[in-house]
């Protein structure tokens, strides 16, 4: 048997005037998997989705993503944020008030250029260049953009859209992004309910279609547990002076889900 | 009518802060964002001649502008005529001068900026210098602008500096400021006032200007999305 190519996490990590965080477990890439976590405030999730993503950095351990080794404090490795290929939306929509809807979404998709091309652009300053799609973008934008409803946005301002269309075009520039992994934070967050599960079929769609492993913070479980491969339960332990995940050991797991 | 005064006056301030604008990139990203343990020394050298008695600014710089001295002697043999009681060594003067007004604004738009915003920028693939180039810099123009017309105004409204690094030479370095001093001392009055006429017009132009942009600053709300 071929072992799959999977995402391995060994952390921990001392915040200021909170528990240690510890988390550990191994995600299978290069199908679609969804691991659904949940948990009360404070219990790391998000220290979590920081982490994976270069925003924070452990105190001790590793991230081991299939071949690469983006994180290994023993060897000193510490890949920065831009060269892991992790698309990440986190809990603040964050979207770039000098640029347009559709500028905002090509910032996201020029990440796949080659590395060369990517350095001329990074001198063209001003968006006046990124008015017409360049390389084929156009359909992926239009694809993308039909999906979550905001093709009348593309040419407006940042600061003409309402909160719930910005969290749209926020979540359509995290799927612009080629990636390996999708680090979902709140995403529903300031979503009206009447759209809250269209929305989550929408996002099931595109991880079936590409195939691509995701982790989706969530503060309401019944969002996700009936979709989710897996369920990552962060909890708070006061008497330890712990909190995070650890998760069944990955033959446990395997045979959970043979059955199952 | 002689205006190589008003030419002296406007050519440096222009060059002064268009050279201070540019070169305050560089800088300010330095001071802002490297986080090296030098910046504090950085930014009380940036900030030295926001305190530093024009006149004595002006005779540390002649100085060093003097042949005899490596950096005074390196321009003379690159310019071919000494710096002291030119053009040249007004312009490096004028940048020295106006250095802190051009940078500091800059700063403080780079400062401004939010780190969420920065994030965002690395978390959609952005190196550094995509991030600076089409985040930073664009986020920032209010900032340059204030910086550049600082720069501007303060270069016009130079005096101690110029007058012992510059000599008042008609036609090279002798500017309005000088022209005006100059008029008043020999009792010239009609053509004082045209200097001074003009040097309220630069300051008022300058003011005009802060202020609009001041104005177009205050509409925040697009800045605000970020923090739903």
């Amino acid at each position: 048997m071929i072992p799959s190519k999977s995402l391995d996490v060994d952390l921990e990590l001392q915040r200021p005037g909170s528990p240690r965080l510890e988390v550990r477990c191994s995600i299978s890439l290069g199908k679609t998997y969804l691991l659904g976590v949940c948990g009360p405030s404070g219990s790391g999730k998000t220290s979590f989705l920081r982490m994976l993503a270069g925003l924070l950095s452990p105190d001790r351990g590793s991230i081991v993503m299939g071949d690469s080794v983006w994180f290994d404090r023993d060897t000193g490795i510490d890949f920065p944020t831009e060269r892991r290929a992790i698309s990440y939306l986190p809990q603040n929509v964050c979207l770039f008030p000098h640029m347009t809807i559709r500028e905002n979404l090509l910032f996201a998709a020029e990440s796949a250029r080659p590395e060369k091309k990517r350095r001329f652009f990074a001198f063209s300053a001003g968006a006046g260049l990124y008015g017409k799609s360049p390389d084929g973008y156009a359909e992926e934008l239009a694809r993308l953009s039909t999906l979550f409803g905001i093709e009348d946005l593309m040419d407006k301002k940042v600061g003409k859209i309402s909160g719930g269309q910005a969290r749209k075009v926020a979540l359509a520039r995290m799927f612009l992004k080629p990636c390996s992994l999708y680090l979902l934070d709140e995403p529903l967050t300031g979503i009206d309910p009447a759209a809250r599960q269209s929305l989550t079929g929408v996002i099931l769609g595109i991880l079936e279609q590409t195939g691509v492993p995701a982790i989706w913070v969530t503060h309401s479980p019944d969002e996700v547990a009936c979709v989710a491969n897996e369920m990552a339960e962060f909890s708070i332990s006061e008497s330890e002076d712990r909190a995070g995940w650890l998760q069944r050991t990955p033959a446990a797991r395997d045979k959970f889900f043979e059955t199952g | 009518m002689d205006h190589s005064a008003l030419y002296v006056t406007v050519s440096l301030s222009l060059l002064t802060a268009t050279i201070l604008t540019v070169s305050s990139l560089p800088f300010a990203w330095w001071i802002v964002f490297s986080g090296s343990r030098w910046v504090t020394l950085g930014e009380a050298f940036l900030t030295l001649t926001l305190v530093l008695p024009p006149a004595v600014l002006g005779y540390l710089l002649l100085v060093v502008f003097s042949p005899d001295n490596p950096f005074g002697g390196f321009f003379a043999k690159v310019l071919g005529h000494p710096l002291p009681f030119s053009f040249e060594g007004l312009l490096v003067a004028s940048l020295l001068y106006s250095l802190p007004f051009a940078v500091q604004p800059v700063a403080q738009a780079f400062r401004q900026i939010p780190e969420s915003t920065l994030e965002m920028a690395r978390l959609l693939g952005a190196g550094r210098l995509k991030t600076f180039f089409r985040i930073v810099v664009p986020l920032s123009f209010s900032g340059l602008w204030t910086g550049w017309i600082l720069g501007f105004a303060h270069t016009v409204g130079e005096f101690g500096v110029v007058m012992m690094v510059g000599g008042n030479i008609p036609g090279s370095t002798r500017t309005l400021s000088l022209k005006a001093y100059d008029d008043l001392l020999s009792m010239n009055n009609k053509s004082a006032w045209e200097s001074i006429g003009y040097l309220l017009l630069f300051s008022f132009l300058a003011l005009t200007a802060l202020n609009l942009i001041r104005r177009k600053e205050t509409p925040r709300d697009s800045i605000e999305v970020t923090r739903r």
